[in-house]
């Protein structure tokens, strides 16, 4: 017998269903000080159901004073019920979608305080949702909760016959204040009955379930009287009183926040709670269905560098990784080292995380002074010279005694939180009698004495501020000029994003817009300012018909836009500084080129930084996959806009097998459109198939590109009289090299476009 | 020595059920167009019934109904049998049709991994 059930037991374990659900989180890091809004970085749930409801939880463990955190991404989510905001908190459940809860976790953005080494252990739970169960994730169990009014003995008994996950559910014991907040706060019943009980002896309160069964906590009734030291109590006024006979206790008395006694028997209550878990410590979890993480991040006073990268939705970033620069030579002669030589994928994402990238900043020779808040006036700084854009700053030469330091070699100064930054040496004020050496800062920007933290050591002295100040010398430490660059992609994966990037609606826009004023006359003013630098794509300093012409070359094959084609030649990163400046009239001036590299400048003043960059490319004139500067385009917003379904266009598809040729066969019917452009992508199997020959059919200028898998092919008018009204024929030739007969699939359609001449698209049907 | 193989015994019997007890007969042709579903992979062999000679197309659309690849052949009476290449075609669920000119004969579904 003994056996039998050593057996049954064993093929019971081996047989249990494996839990196949995982989450993968960020990696912990340092973080800087004093910052709102730190991406943590992806994560990702994988193994639900795509359509099933999934419970989150997003909580600080013991969170450092101050520390909050919140989640900017919240489509597709549900708060649950207590939780009240997505910001500057420290936890927060909510339910969706696998999908939508992956994109809110991967939103997560901490808030962190000045407080250097404080640790944040950010805990992530996620599990399948059920009515009614919430989760506390300060002890890391569930609660479910009943609305039947049974009395206190029924209430004891149902819950102790409930599981949830593997784990025993027993009557509620609310044994901190945290706990009672979270009834309180996130149930929505009031007067729930807890274990709590004096049924044994009358006035000796013990807990009556759960892992602290029996724990006496009070010895006498009334409010304060008997409660036991270190045993959470926390009664109403005047409460416990027993009176008529009251053994058991319910919390939200009332719907206020604390316990009364009532009688065990007979009375309902307004429902109970049952309570799942053993261990306080969450990440000790034993609930079989539950993902349970935990972060931990640590705050420090360190640079931080995030780049966030901007690509149009309609391009995979996941093409995309790049690594970090130092340019050893100098701006005409550059020598670029990479850093660590760790490639940074842009992936989803977006925000590079490149703070542990960059190299480490090194002595230049010169010094560095410092400053602190003193008692006497050391310091003094002018008026600001406007057209000089300056201060003169004189620092009293007695500072300098004894200290080793020649005057002239200092080139960085932080002045209080007035000035972190360089300074240039003013010759000649050094003078002995006056006791100041001077120094000049440039700066576009005025200095805010009124708003300083440490305004109790500045006086106005009307044409001058004077300083209390104490100052210091170091070694000055200079980063060398660091620049990310992208690694190119091969040649196949380049023509296939070139020939998404820019189709027939691209040429259609640049004739358009040329034709405003005639041959090379003026714009017709529909692009914005980078849409016009996307048009310049023979890079000339004009958009003109030199470019549309290389644009039609490219279209139909020829040598392109570009001499070689690479991302370097088409890929245009800008800084979204000068990306928001660039307008019609000045687009020209504020030239960006093509290229792979970006730069980011680091000094050793500043600590946090986010540079932003927004990508275009290289003859994306309407564009379809930049990031558009929506307000001055037509074409962008009218290609996203996305009017695809009025109106349409139905079109002919035969594939047909003659001999051992296949052809392929596309009709534009006649119609009213008034179509300016049509482009089709016929993928091909090339390892069965050989492509022979196309023919085209139209009243416009017909083109044709073959690449290795794919024969691109269309029609565009370049004269204003001209469309497909009359409608078109495209044929393609393949030779069989396999002679198979009977095959199905060695040709599709990828991609259609059919565009109008106020540069809509139409949609294409094939019949 | 006699537990052992009980308890081997025992693990089997309970992990395996009794699938091990079934004979299932598997057709050598499944019929595409009777299944809701059919997994695809690169030179697979489709079959389907004609019972008319006449021109017919073999349609195949994505989820939005866009025609991706239409061809056309003229039967035999009888099991037709298709060799499907996939490396053009998208992944996933896609609608493969038998038309008759515009006139939808058959229709299922095709899953290509």
């Amino acid at each position: 017998m003994k056996l039998f059930i050593i057996n049954f037991i064993t093929t019971l374990l081996v047989c249990i269903p494996t839990f196949s659900q995982t989450i993968t989180t960020p990696t912990p890091s340092e973080l800087p000080i004093g910052v709102s809004g730190l991406s943590v970085g992806t994560f990702l749930v994988e193994g639900y159901n795509s359509t099933e409801t999934l419970k989150v939880s997003i909580s600080i463990s013991n969170p450092p004073p101050g520390v909050t955190f919140d989640v900017t991404s919240t489509n597709g989510v549900t708060r649950d019920y207590g939780y009240n905001s997505w910001t500057n908190i420290t936890s927060v459940n909510f339910t969706g979608t696998q999908s939508n809860i992956n994109t809110s976790l991967s939103s997560i953005k901490l808030n962190t305080t000045l407080e250097v080494g404080a640790q944040i252990n950010l805990s992530v739970v996620v599990s399948k949702q059920d009515n009614n169960v919430y989760y506390n994730p300060t002890n890391g169990h569930y609660y479910r909760s009943v609305t039947s009014y049974v009395d206190y003995i029924t209430a004891k008994s149902l819950a102790s016959q409930s599981t949830y996950q593997g784990e025993q559910g027993y009557l509620v014991t609310i044994t901190s204040q945290d706990e009672q907040n979270f009834i309180v706060e996130k149930t929505s019943q009031n007067n729930i009955w807890i274990a709590l009980e004096d049924i044994a002896q009358e006035g000796y309160w013990r807990v009556s379930a759960g892992p602290e069964i029996n724990t006496l906590i009070k010895t006498s009734n009334g409010q304060f009287n008997g409660n036991i030291s270190g045993q959470y109590n926390n009664w109403c006024g005047g409460e416990p009183n027993n009176a008529g006979n009251e053994d058991a206790a319910v919390t939200k008395w009332g719907g206020g926040g604390c316990w009364n006694d009532l009688p065990s028997s007979g009375y309902r209550g307004g429902g109970y709670v049952i309570e799942y878990g053993t261990s306080n410590d969450p990440t000790q979890s034993n609930f079989q269905f539950t993902l349970n993480t935990q972060i931990t991040f640590t705050q420090n006073d360190i640079l931080y560098v995030v780049c966030d990268f901007n690509f149009s939705d309609s391009v995979d970033e996941g093409l995309f990784s790049g690594k970090l620069y130092s340019n050893l030579g100098d701006s005409s002669n550059p020598i670029w080292n990479v850093n660590t030589g760790t490639e940074i994928a842009v992936g989803n994402g977006r925000s590079l995380n490149i703070t542990n990238d960059i190299s480490p900043p090194t002595e230049d020779g010169t010094k560095r002074i410092t400053s602190t808040g003193g008692s006497v006036e050391w310091c003094v700084i002018y008026g600001y010279n406007s057209s000089t854009n300056s201060y003169r700053v004189g620092i009293d030469s007695r500072e300098f005694d004894n200290k080793g330091v020649d005057w002239e070699n200092i080139s960085n100064l932080q002045l209080f939180d007035l000035w972190d930054g360089p300074v240039t040496p003013r010759s000649g004020n050094n003078s002995t009698s006056v006791h100041w050496n001077e120094y000049t800062i440039y700066t576009d920007t005025q200095i805010d004495f009124n708003n300083s933290d440490y305004g109790q050591y500045i006086r106005n002295g009307g044409s001058y501020y004077a300083l209390k100040s104490n100052f210091f010398f170091e070694d000055n430490l200079n980063f060398k000029p660091q620049s990310f660059i992208f690694e190119d992609i091969e040649v196949s994966s380049v023509e296939t994003l070139i020939d998404d990037i820019i189709t027939v609606s691209d040429v259609v826009a640049a004739f358009n817009e040329l034709s405003g004023g005639g041959l090379n006359g003026g714009y017709k003013g529909d692009l914005s300012g980078v849409e016009l630098q996307n048009s310049d794509v023979n890079g000339d300093g004009n958009f003109d018909f030199q470019d549309t012409q290389k644009l039609l070359q490219f279209l139909n094959g020829g040598s392109g836009i570009v001499e070689t084609l690479s991302l370097g030649n088409i890929m245009r990163i800008i800084p979204i500084e000068k990306y928001n400046s660039i307008n019609v009239t000045n687009w020209k001036v504020l030239n960006t080129d093509v290229g792979l590299r970006v730069d980011i400048d680091i000094t050793t003043s500043q600590k946090v930084y986010y540079p932003k960059f927004m990508v275009t490319w290289l003859g994306d004139i309407n564009s379809s996959h930049s990031i558009t500067q929506g307000t001055e385009s037509k074409y962008s917003s009218m290609y996203k806009s996305k009017i695809y379904n009025e109106p349409s266009i139905t079109c002919e598809l035969n594939i047909v097998k003659v001999n051992d040729d296949i052809l392929v066969t596309i009709i534009i019917p006649p119609n009213n459109l008034n179509l300016k452009g049509s482009e089709f992508r016929v993928a091909f199997d090339n390892d069965r198939l050989d492509f022979k020959e196309s023919t085209q059919e139209s009243d416009m200028f017909n083109f044709n590109t073959v690449r290795s898998t794919y024969i691109k092919m269309g029609s565009v008018s370049t004269q204003d009289n001209t469309s497909l009204n009359t409608g078109a024929t495209y044929k393609l030739f393949f030779k069989n090299k396999l002679k198979l007969d009977n095959t199905l699939g060695l040709i599709s359609i990828i991609k259609t476009e059919l565009i109008d001449s106020n540069g809509n698209k139409i949609n294409f049907i094939i019949e | 020595m006699k537990n052992i193989l009980l308890v081997f015994l025992l693990l089997f019997i309970s992990c395996e059920k009794d699938e091990i007890f079934e004979i299932v007969e598997e057709p050598t042709q499944i019929m595409v167009f009777e299944e809701e579903i059919t997994s695809v992979k690169d030179g697979d062999d489709l079959f389907f019934d004609v019972l008319v000679v006449e021109d017919l197309w073999l349609v195949i659309s994505n989820k939005d109904g866009s025609v991706i690849t239409k061809e056309v052949f003229i039967p035999t009476l009888g099991v037709q049998s298709k060799k499907i290449f996939t490396k053009t075609l998208p992944k996933g669920e896609l609608s493969l049709e038998l038309r008759n000119g515009t006139s939808l004969i058959k229709g299922t579904l095709i899953q290509i991994n």
